[in-house]
This record gives structure tokens, C-alpha cells and sequence, in this order.
């Protein structure tokens, strides 16, 4: 009957403490190691789209745009520090450590040769581009699927659905014995219950009832956290980054000037994704789409990406409608830098709004199922070792009755 | 303790409310366990968390991959043109005795049509001087090849401002025609039987000499010196072919565009540059470290090229290009853009054929 106890109480703590470390590691290094590989990605696609729109502006780059590649060069180099110490996988730290000061030297050999008027500079520009889309970016995208992966896999740790089962099976035999030693009990001693036995009974049954409870509780705050929090902040944090590359295409098909057919069409397959056709028309399949019609409390904000992004994207074709025509060309680099900028600013501090939102959202739904656990180890331990001690109690008074 | 009877009811639910048998305890354990095992099947599931499919990153096409260096490009020539036969690779179309007036292109031609739609439109190189580059203080193209292009604007439109230009790569000067993306190429194409076959050629307007360039410490005099080494040219051009004929065997590095190889050579992954001696020479403008050396490699005639097709285009375009010489703009525009460039470059004498 102790051992029946016993074994409740090793079932009930294991499953919760196996829990209890797969909810630390979402909040203290899975969860933050993704939202930091996703930064990340999106600080190193604005620099890079931010260094293009620079040298698009000619020998002087406007301080303004110089500012926004410098932060996010520091914002990015902030991420891998945060990353590396979080013991992201070795290969793409590597990779983004060695890579990222090749790619701005190259970008600053770019800007001294456009400074002076000379030609090169563009190919250096081209170079750091092609340097940071297919080299750099992949390796951040590595390390957030690194992150994804371990945040699955402590989705599923926190919420085994055996958990309760093993509690359950253990709990319901410790209280089956329980309740046959009374029943024997209760039969030899002219039907006189043995109240020590019936509170030991009650106790751990409480102490099952609250450990199956509070896995219940802990299990829908845990998908709160999913629903409301990480899938809209993967959502967004992807829908930035895609913007942020079309933005870069843009940029990078103006400096080819003519010559980026596959620029242009880059741009149109990131639109796709986003869930609008090259015109900007809403296609309602995309990821906008799909991110706007997400339930949970910060839909409202969500609402506002698609028209900001549409927005854009309307300034986007003017200004490639505008490079197709004869001496359109001057026009077309005014609005691109003009309102064309101005429209992807909105989106881009909209889209990091949301994200915001919905990983605070995240933190905190993760904080609460944490929270539905706090006490439990505890409290069962405490419950179960005084169930343990009354029934030893019940039985020896019983004992004694006989001596 | 005071033994005071108590009914057989307890308060937990577990407790039925009559006397168990204790035959019937696995049963009501067997019900139990079910029910649990229920709820655990509807509410206790284990909560997977992938990530979405749509933030997923987006694996993608040709801007986020540079070219791969070396590999043959589209448009690249096979080598030795001469021997498949297409009479004089350097003689075109003779023009017309009378060529139209500008802004009265004669109806139902191409000319007419370009002129209708209000610009002409023409490829050039954008990172090519002195022959075809974009200015990084005014944003404009310009150079010897831009020069040409808008005089022809001039002769079609009897104005300047009617060329639209389109920055192209060497390799894709033909497919820009082909598909009719533009209706002249200027940008300095060597032409040949080979690419004949492809397209049509303008009358010649400059010899190229291929010369090498390298990094002023270097103790190469030549190509020959460079055996071995990694030496750069752009994807797409005759020049290529020269390099892999090349006696001394350098290892060959091609790139999309030629300003690309100044990046390489510039950071030491090239020992040299080997292309036209004009276009060496608007690189060694850029850089002060690096010179030109060694004789002439290889002599070849450069042409406007035009889509198939079109032969009174053509036919215009060697109206207005035999002006040029003949006018005195041809040596203005060398003395503009080329004036440095020693050896002095040899005037071409345009050749005909009569024939199509």
C-alpha cells in the first residue's frame, strides 16, 4: 500500500518535472533562440536591402539610410552573440561569423568606388548582395530551423500525452488498494471504517485529481502559447523577411538597370508567397492572408500588414512601370526612394508591431502553463507523504485494536 | 481513538455507493482506467509545434544565386568561327543611297515602327568605360557605345531623347535581341560567322586588341607569364575562347560582368585580367595599382549588333555609322572618351556585301 503510494508519487513527479524542463527550455532557450535567429534574418535582410537602396541614391547616400544599414549591422551582430551563447549549432555560427564582416567590407569597398564615380563599385555591391543571399542568409536560416526543431520537440516533452496516463493507471491502483485494505478492513471489524485509512484515501486522491488537473490546465495554456503566440510570430517574422527581400530586389533590379529581369521576377515569386499576383491584386491564399485570418486576441493588429504590404507593392509597379518608359528612369529611382520607401517603413513597422505582440503573447501563455505547474511537485510530494503516514497510522491503531 | 460507526458512504468519487464485492473492484478499475484514457485521447494529446509550413523559408530562384563562375555561359561562341563559312564577318549591308529623313521613316518598315512606338530601344553595358557605363553622380549612361546608340536615335527621331537604354551582360547580348527585348546592341560585340548565324551585324566601328592586365607588383609581362594562374574575363565573349587557346594554359575565370573581374583581381583571386585594351584601360583609370602590359593577343572587329529580320534597320544603322566616319565624329568621340589609348585605334573602313 506505501509502495502504491510510493509509485504515485514517482509517476506524478517525474511527468511533471519532465514537463516542468521542457517548459523552462522553450522560455529560456528554444523560444528565445528562435525569436533571435528570426531577428536575425530580418536585421541582415535590411541591411543588405538597406546598403542597395544606399548605393542606389548614388556617390552620397543620405545619412538616414546610411543610419538603417549601420543598426542593422549592429542589430545582427547583437543576434549571433545572443545565439552563440545560447549554443546554437556550431556550423552556421561559423559560417555567419566569418562571412558578415567579408560582406561589409565589401559593401564599404562598394561605397568608397561609388564615392568616387567609379564603376567597380558596383560590382562590389553585386558581390556583397550575392555574398549575403547565398551564403549568409541560409546560414540564419539553418539556425532558426535548429531553433524550430527543439521548440517542437519541447512542445511535445511539455505535453506527453502518457503523462497523465501513468498518473492516472498509478493513482487509480493506489487507490483501488487503498480502497480493498478498507473494504477487508470494514468486513473483520463489524463495519467500522478506519477514519486514518479513509483521509489517507482522500488525500490521494486530491493529490491525483490536482496532478491530472493541472496537466490539463498546463496543456491548454501550452497551446494558447502555439496558437496565439508562436504561429502568429513565425508568421510575421517570415512575412518581414520575405518583404524585406522583395524591397532588396527592387533596389538591386533598379542598380542593374535593365538587367534584372530575375530580380523582377524574384520579387513576383516572394509577392506569391505573401498571397498577392505581380499587379499587387490579393490572391487569398498567401501568408498575409493566411496570417490576417489567425484567431487569437491580437487579430486586430494582424488586420493591419495586408493593406500596408498592398500598399507598397502598388508603389513597387509604379515604380518598374515608370523604368519602362523613356526617361522614366529618374522618376522611377525619386519614388522608389520617396514614397516607395515610405510605404515599405509602414509595412516594415507594422509587420514588427505584430511580431512584437505576438511574442509577448508567446512569453507570456509559455509563463502561465509554467506557472500551472509551480506548485505541484510540492504540494503532491506533501500530500502523498501525509496519506503515506495515515495509513501506516490507521493500520497500526487497527493493530493495536487486536492486542 | 473513538471508534464511532460511519456509514459506507465517503466523499471521494472513486468510493462507489454500495458494499464492493471485491470480485467487482477490477471491473470498476477496468471502467476507470477507460474513461481516463478517454479524456486523455481528447484533451491530454501531446501539442506538436512545427513550424508552419508558410514560415518556412522561401527556397528560391536565380537573384539569391550568383552566377557560378566558370560555368558556360548562354551565347558563349564556339570557337573558331571563320571556318563555318559566311563570306566577310566583318562586311554588311550596303546602306541606302538616299537614307530617310529623320522623323520620316518610310511606311511599313521597322523604322516606322520604332519611330510610332517613340523610342528606340538599345542595349549597352553598364559597368563597361569608356564604352558603355552609368554615370554614379547624374544616373545616366554614357560612353562611346551610348554616344553611337543616341546618334542613331538622332538620325531616326530628329531628336535627342529617344533611346531607351537597357543595361545588359556580355552573355546576354544575343538573347536580348533574340527575344526582342531591344532593337540594336551596342556594346562592344566582335563580330563573327558564329554569331552571324544568330543575329545581324552593323558595319565594323572599332578594333579591339585584347591586351592583359595586372596588379602593378606583378612580374607578369604577358599572358605568357600567367601560366597556371587564375586569369579573369567575362562570360560570353570571344575573348574566352582566345584565353583557353592560349599557348602559356592560364586557369580560366569567367565572370557575368567584366567590372566583376577588377573586384577579383583586386582582392588577389585572380592574377590578371585579360580582355579589350579600351576596356583596360577604363579599369586601370579606376585603379591607380594596376597597368596594362604585354603585345596585342588577338585584333578584333566590333559591330552594332541588330535582330534578325530587320534589314533596312540594319542598312540605316550603316548609313548613319558611315557619317560618323565620314563626318569627323568617329575621331571626336575616340578623342573624348579613348584619348589616352596608345596604340592610336585604327579607323575602320566599312565593308559591304550586296547581297540580301
Amino acid at each position: 500500500m506505501t509502495v502504491g503510494l510510493l509509485v504515485l508519487w514517482v509517476a506524478a513527479f517525474t511527468t511533471v518535472r519532465a514537463r516542468q524542463q521542457a517548459l523552462h527550455s522553450l522560455r529560456t532557450d528554444s523560444g528565445p533562440s528562435l525569436i533571435a535567429a528570426q531577428s536575425l534574418h530580418a536585421d541582415l535582410s535590411a541591411a543588405d536591402a538597406a546598403a542597395a537602396r544606399a548605393f542606389l541614391a548614388g556617390g552620397v547616400e543620405p545619412p538616414d539610410q546610411r543610419a538603417a544599414y549601420q543598426r542593422a549591422i549592429a542589430d545582427a551582430s547583437e543576434r549571433i552573440v545572443d545565439l552563440a551563447r545560447a549554443g546554437g549549432p556550431r556550423e552556421p555560427l561559423t559560417v555567419l561569423t566569418e562571412r558578415l564582416p567579408v560582406y561589409t567590407g565589401e559593401v564599404e569597398r562598394a561605397r568608397a568606388n561609388n564615392r568616387l564615380g567609379l564603376v567597380v563599385g558596383g560590382a562590389y555591391q553585386r558581390a556583397a548582395s550575392s555574398l549575403m543571399q547565398g551564403t549568409i542568409l541560409p546560414a540564419a536560416d539553418r539556425l532558426a530551423a535548429a531553433a524550430a526543431d527543439r521548440i517542437d520537440r519541447d512542445y511535445q516533452q511539455a505535453s506527453r500525452a502518457y503523462h497523465p496516463v501513468v498518473v492516472a493507471v498509478a493513482g487509480l491502483a493506489t487507490l483501488a488498494v487503498l480502497i480493498a485494505l478498507q473494504i477487508r478492513l470494514f468486513r473483520r471489524t463489524n463495519r467500522i471504517l478506519n477514519p486514518a485509512l479513509v483521509a489517507a484515501t482522500l488525500l490521494a486522491t486530491i493529490a491525483l485529481g490536482w496532478t491530472i488537473a493541472a496537466f490539463g490546465v498546463q496543456r491548454a495554456r501550452l497551446l494558447d502559447s502555439r496558437d496565439d503566440g508562436y504561429v502568429p510570430m513565425t508568421m510575421t517574422a517570415q512575412a518581414r523577411v520575405l518583404a524585406l527581400r522583395a524591397w532588396g530586389d527592387e533596389s538591386l533590379s533598379l542598380i542593374s538597370r535593365g538587367n534584372g529581369a530575375d530580380l523582377d521576377a524574384d520579387a513576383d515569386a516572394v509577392s506569391a508567397r505573401l498571397g498577392y499576383d505581380p499587379q499587387a491584386r490579393p490572391t487569398r491564399t498567401g501568408l498575409l492572408a493566411t496570417t490576417a485570418a489567425l484567431p487569437g486576441p491580437d487579430r486586430p493588429a494582424r488586420d493591419a500588414l495586408a493593406p500596408a504590404w498592398q500598399a507598397y507593392q502598388a508603389s513597387a509597379a509604379r515604380v518598374r512601370a515608370l523604368v519602362a518608359e523613356v526617361g522614366g528612369f529618374q522618376q522611377a529611382v525619386a519614388l522608389a526612394q520617396g514614397g516607395g520607401t515610405d510605404a515599405f517603413r509602414r509595412f516594415d513597422t507594422a509587420s514588427t508591431v505584430v511580431f512584437d505582440a505576438s511574442r509577448g503573447r508567446f512569453e507570456q501563455r509559455l509563463a502561465a502553463a509554467d506557472d500551472a505547474l509551480d506548485t505541484l511537485p510540492l504540494a503532491v510530494t506533501a500530500a502523498l507523504l501525509f496519506a503515506a503516514a495515515l495509513a501506516l497510522v490507521g493500520i497500526q491503531l487497527r493493530i493495536n485494536d487486536y492486542r | 481513538m473513538p471508534k464511532t460507526p460511519i456509514t459506507p458512504i465517503t466523499t471521494t468519487s472513486m468510493t462507489p455507493m454500495t458494499p464492493i464485492t471485491p470480485m467487482m473492484l477490477p471491473r470498476v478499475i477496468a471502467v476507470a482506467v477507460a474513461v481516463l484514457l478517454a479524456l486523455a485521447g481528447a484533451g491530454c494529446a501531446t501539442v506538436d509545434a512545427g513550424l508552419p509550413a508558410q514560415a518556412r523559408p522561401l527556397v528560391t530562384t536565380a537573384a539569391a544565386s550568383p552566377p557560378a563562375p566558370g560555368a558556360p555561359a548562354p551565347g558563349a561562341p564556339a570557337p573558331a568561327g571563320g571556318a563555318a563559312g559566311c563570306g566577310d564577318p566583318q562586311a554588311s549591308l550596303r546602306p541606302p543611297p538616299v537614307p530617310p529623313a529623320p522623323g520620316a521613316m518610310p511606311a511599313g518598315t521597322f523604322l516606322a515602327t520604332i519611330q510610332h512606338r517613340g523610342y528606340l530601344r538599345a542595349a549597352v553595358l553598364a559597368d563597361v568605360p569608356p564604352f558603355g557605363s552609368i554615370n554614379a553622380f547624374t544616373g545616366q549612361f554614357e560612353g562611346f557605345d551610348v554616344d553611337l546608340a543616341n546618334r542613331i536615335g538622332r538620325a531616326i527621331f530628329g531628336a535627342d531623347g529617344h533611346v531607351r537604354f537597357r543595361a545588359t551582360t556580355y552573355a546576354e547580348r544575343i538573347p536580348v535581341l533574340q527575344r526582342g527585348d531591344v532593337d540594336i546592341v551596342v556594346a562592344t560585340m566582335t563580330t563573327n560567322c558564329e554569331r552571324r548565324r544568330q543575329i545581324d551585324f552593323s558595319t565594323v566601328y572599332w578594333y579591339e586588341t585584347q591586351r592583359v592586365l595586372v596588379p602593378l607588383d606583378s612580374p607578369a609581362r604577358g599572358l605568357d607569364d600567367l601560366g597556371g594562374q587564375p586569369v579573369c574575363t567575362a562570360a560570353g565573349t570571344t575573348t574566352v575562347d582566345t584565353l583557353r587557346r592560349a599557348p602559356s594554359h592560364p586557369l580560366v575565370r569567367t565572370v557575368p560582368n567584366i567590372a566583376d573581374c577588377l573586384v577579383l583581381l583586386q582582392s588577389g583571386q585572380v592574377a590578371g585580367i585579360t580582355t579589350t585594351s579600351a576596356v583596360l584601360a577604363g579599369m586601370a583609370a579606376q585603379d591607380p595599382r594596376v597597368h596594362l602590359v604585354g603585345p596585342g593577343l588577338s585584333n578584333e572587329p566590333d559591330a552594332i549588333g541588330v535582330a534578325r529580320g530587320h534589314p533596312e534597320l540594319t542598312r540605316f544603322v550603316n548609313g548613319v555609322l558611315a557619317d560618323v566616319l565620314r563626318d569627323g565624329t568617329w575621331a571626336a568621340l575616340v578623342q573624348h572618351w579613348l584619348p589616352a589609348l596608345r596604340p592610336p585605334p585604327a579607323v575602320p573602313v566599312p565593308r559591304y556585301t550586296d547581297g540580301g
